[in-house]
């Protein structure tokens, strides 16, 4: 007994060293599991709490981008207003309900913490459960998307930015339909790859590259970006697509999230066919 | 010497709030490249302090940033490695009557040539070790060495700028 004492004495700088690096890399190794979400999402609520109440300093330095933003998308909904149109009809058709059925709806939340110069990153919104924000719901802006909620907690969601190599997002070519996935590289920001297009599809750069629908995640049809290169791979019958993305994540600042209706009553049944 | 304790408690909380708040704003930083000035911190630490206590500080200093990076680790395992190797590193470079009493391992104590060896060597190690961790694999190989050096010489500029207006600010 004497002599581990000793021993723990002489030598307890080293053994405290290997204990918080064993220590460290229990928590990277263990980023998935169960124990670990909980210790992040009330690592979170902390992160959230300070993030929203001294988030105007960061706002401070992206007060430009952030008008110019907002001023573009209040642009845009003018547009989109009634007013905004002359009326060329005069026979009024009868809208009868069932024909249209609500299936999505829209959450705005602010971000509150963002990065972009990590291989994992994440970003932190101001609003959580108590707002009906849910596990899995998709991340968009008025240009493109950005990503899935990842965890909430009573006031704040952590969401797995389309700047993750974690992430895929199943996508397609709007002008023919064919469809692919794309991830992220893990080093340009504007930036994403799409794989899985096969080599006898015509592609030209500025395609436009949306989204599938297959997944219940993101709805049809948002944009994700643009081809600014292509090329095919020898001995592979796919595209390597290098797409330009028209989300600045850069500047995010207000974002909305998406809410599907009907998830519950899809899942159930794709799930019946297992 | 008893200014120490709250000077350094200070200096951990005003480094981590620049970090958290400033420099990790996507917004702010060139070249996509977050100078990890938290460092100073741990450079500054007296040269008495217990190694125990090096080695904790470092680790709580490493979970709190991890906090704010959303994924827990990657800065306490760097952080406690650079608290770890810190001794020998102060070793190597001490000359040969060794360090004086009453002085810090600072720039205004030992010299800029001395300092930037002295940062430049332990802000390298925690790179290293920061930005392997964090791509996990050698695809990126080159990326990952390009990321290493940048940030490296970014993170001691800004340190070694601080370090050098505190200097010019004690003496007027």
């Amino acid at each position: 007994m004497q002599n581990l004492f000793n021993f723990i004495l002489r030598y307890h700088f080293l053994i405290l060293f290997i204990l918080l690096e064993t220590l460290s890399i229990t928590f990277i190794v263990n980023t998935n599991s169960e124990k670990e979400k909980v210790l992040l999402s009330s690592a979170n609520q902390i992160s959230g709490y300070f993030y929203s109440h001294f988030n105007f300093v960061a706002e401070y330095f992206s007060l430009v981008e952030m008008n110019e933003m907002l001023s573009k998308e209040n642009a845009q909904y003018r547009n989109s207003f009634v007013s905004a149109y002359k009326a060329n009809i005069v026979m009024k058709k009868e809208v009868i309900d069932e024909e249209y059925q609500q299936q999505y709806y829209y959450i705005s939340a602010r971000v509150i913490n963002n990065s972009i110069n990590r291989q994992h990153n994440y970003i932190t919104l101001d609003k959580g459960k108590k707002a009906g924000i849910e596990v899995g719901m998709a991340v968009v802006t008025g240009d493109g998307i950005v990503g899935v909620v990842r965890d909430v907690s009573e006031n704040y969601a952590s969401v797995i930015s389309l700047l993750n190599t974690k992430l895929g997002v199943s996508v397609k070519l709007k002008k023919n339909g064919y469809f692919g996935s794309a991830t992220w590289s893990g080093n340009d920001y504007t930036s994403l790859l799409v794989k899985e297009i096969p080599n006898h599809v015509p592609i030209m750069i500025g395609d436009s590259i949306i989204t599938s629908g297959f997944s219940t995640i993101f709805p049809e049809g948002i944009l994700l970006g643009t081809i600014n290169k292509f090329n095919q791979e020898q001995g592979s019958n796919f595209y390597n697509i290098s797409i330009k993305l028209s989300t600045n994540f850069k500047t995010l600042s207000y974002v909305y999230v998406i809410g599907d209706l009907l998830k519950k009553e899809r899942l159930e049944l794709e799930s019946v066919e297992e | 010497m008893i200014n120490i304790i709250p000077s350094n408690i200070l200096r951990f909380l005003t480094l981590i709030l620049f970090q958290v708040l400033i420099l990790n704003n996507s917004n702010l930083t060139p070249l996509n490249i977050t100078p990890f000035v938290f460092i100073l911190f741990i450079l500054l630490l007296p040269f008495e302090t217990p190694k125990w206590l090096l080695l904790i500080l470092a680790f709580i200093m490493g979970i709190i940033l991890d906090i704010f990076s959303d994924e827990l680790g990657k800065f306490s395992f760097s952080l406690v490695l650079v608290a770890f190797l810190r001794p020998s590193v102060l070793n190597l470079l001490s000359s040969r009557d060794g360090y004086r009493k009453k002085t810090l391992p600072n720039l205004q104590d030992y010299g800029w040539k001395w300092f930037l060896k002295y940062s430049i060597i332990l802000i390298a190690i925690h790179n290293v070790s920061f930005y392997f961790l964090e791509a996990f694999q050698l695809k990126y190989l080159y990326v990952t060495l390009f990321k290493i050096i940048l940030n490296t010489f970014f993170t001691t500029l800004i340190i070694y700028l601080i370090q050098s207006f505190m200097v010019r600010n004690r003496h007027a």
